[in-house]
C-alpha cells in the first residue's frame, strides 16, 4: 500500500508543479507587461515540517522553481527557508500556499 | 499548410529583440547580479535560436546544441554565482 | 499536430520576450532574476517541445533530455545567483523587513550602485 500512496503523490507534486509553473507564469508575464509595475517583494521565512535533508532539498527544489519565487537560503538546520518572493500582499496566505502545494505530497513521500 | 521556414523566421526577429533587451541590461549593469542574470537569460535566448534553426532548416543536430548550451549554462551560472559570493557586490 | 506545434513555439518566444522586458524594466536583482530565470526557462522549454512537435526527424531523447536539463538545473542556478546576490548586497526595494539579515553576512551595497 505504502507504494501505492507514493506513486499518488508523486503524480499529486507533478500535476500541482505544472499547474503552478503556468498559473504563476502568466501571473509574472501580466505584472511585467502592465503599464505602471506595482510589485510587492518580500523575504519570507517558511518553516519546514519535513525532516530528512533530501526532502528539505525537494521542497526548496520546487519552491524556486516556481515562477514569482526563489529559495535564497536555507537554515543550518534545515528547519526554515528563506524565499523571496516577487508579489505578495499576504505572505502567510503564500506560505501556507505553499505548504499546501508541495510540503504536502513530499511528507507523503517521506513516511 | 503552414511555412514553417516563414514561421521560424518571424520568431526569430522577435527573439532579437529580446536579444537587445538582454543585451542592454547586461551593458547597463549597474550590479554585477544585474550582468549575470542578463547572462542567464542570454544563453536561454541562444538555446532557443538553435532550436528555432532546427526547425527552419530541418537539421535535428542543432537541437544537440541546444542541450549543450543548457548544460554549460548551469556550469557557467554556478560558476558565477561563487565569483560573486568571494568578490562582494559593486560595479 | 503542425499547429499544436507553432502555437508552443510562439507561446515559448512570448514568453522570451517578457522575461526580456521584465529584465529591463524590474527594479532591483532579485526580481529580474524572477523574470530572466524563470519565465526564460519556460518559454526555452516550450520552444524545444514545439520543435519536437514540428521536425520528424528531432530525436525525442535529445529534447527531452534538454527541457529535463534546464527544470533540473533551473533552481539550483536560482538559488546560487539569489544567494550570492543577497551576500554581495545587491539592491533590493520594497522589502520591509528582512528576516535574513540576521542568518546571513550581507556586505554594504555601494553608494555607487544608484537605481537604475
Amino acid at each position: 500500500m505504502s507504494i501505492l500512496r507514493k506513486a499518488v503523490a508523486v503524480v499529486v507534486l507533478a500535476v500541482s508543479f505544472v499547474a503552478d509553473l503556468f498559473f504563476s507564469s502568466f501571473a509574472v508575464a501580466r505584472l511585467v507587461l502592465s503599464p505602471r509595475i506595482e510589485t510587492h517583494p518580500a523575504i519570507v521565512m517558511v518553516p519546514v515540517a519535513v525532516e530528512r535533508p533530501w526532502a528539505v532539498a525537494l521542497f526548496a527544489y520546487f519552491t524556486s522553481l516556481t515562477p514569482g519565487s526563489t529559495c535564497l537560503h536555507v537554515a543550518d538546520d534545515r528547519r526554515t527557508l528563506y524565499l523571496h518572493v516577487l508579489d505578495t500582499r499576504d505572505p502567510a496566505a503564500t506560505i501556507a500556499r505553499f505548504k499546501r502545494l508541495y510540503e504536502r505530497p513530499i511528507a507523503e513521500l517521506e513516511r | 499548410m503552414i511555412d514553417l521556414q516563414l514561421v521560424a523566421a518571424i520568431l526569430s526577429v522577435v527573439l532579437c529583440v529580446a536579444l537587445g533587451l538582454a543585451g542592454w541590461r547586461m551593458v547597463r549593469g549597474p550590479s554585477f547580479a544585474d550582468r549575470f542574470v542578463a547572462f542567464d537569460m542570454l544563453t536561454a535566448v541562444a538555446v532557443a535560436f538553435s532550436a528555432l534553426t532546427a526547425v527552419s532548416t530541418g537539421r535535428s543536430a542543432f537541437l544537440d546544441i541546444a542541450l549543450g548550451l543548457s548544460l554549460i549554462n548551469f556550469v557557467a551560472t554556478a560558476a558565477f554565482a561563487v565569483f560573486l559570493e568571494r568578490k562582494g557586490g559593486g560595479r | 499536430m503542425i499547429v499544436l506545434g507553432v502555437a508552443m513555439l510562439a507561446l515559448g518566444v512570448g514568453f522570451l520576450l517578457v522575461a526580456a522586458i521584465g529584465l529591463v524594466r524590474l527594479p532591483d536583482p532579485f526580481q529580474r532574476m524572477h523574470s530572466a530565470t524563470k519565465a526564460g526557462t519556460l518559454g526555452t522549454s516550450l520552444i524545444v517541445l514545439g520543435v519536437l512537435l514540428l521536425d520528424q526527424t528531432a530525436r525525442l531523447s535529445t529534447g527531452l533530455l534538454t527541457i529535463l536539463f534546464l527544470l533540473l538545473t533551473l533552481p539550483i542556478g536560482a538559488q546560487l545567483l539569489g544567494r550570492a546576490a543577497y551576500l554581495s548586497g545587491a539592491r533590493m526595494e520594497g522589502v520591509d523587513d528582512d528576516p535574513l539579515a540576521d542568518v546571513l553576512d550581507r556586505a554594504e551595497a555601494k553608494p555607487t550602485d544608484r537605481p537604475d
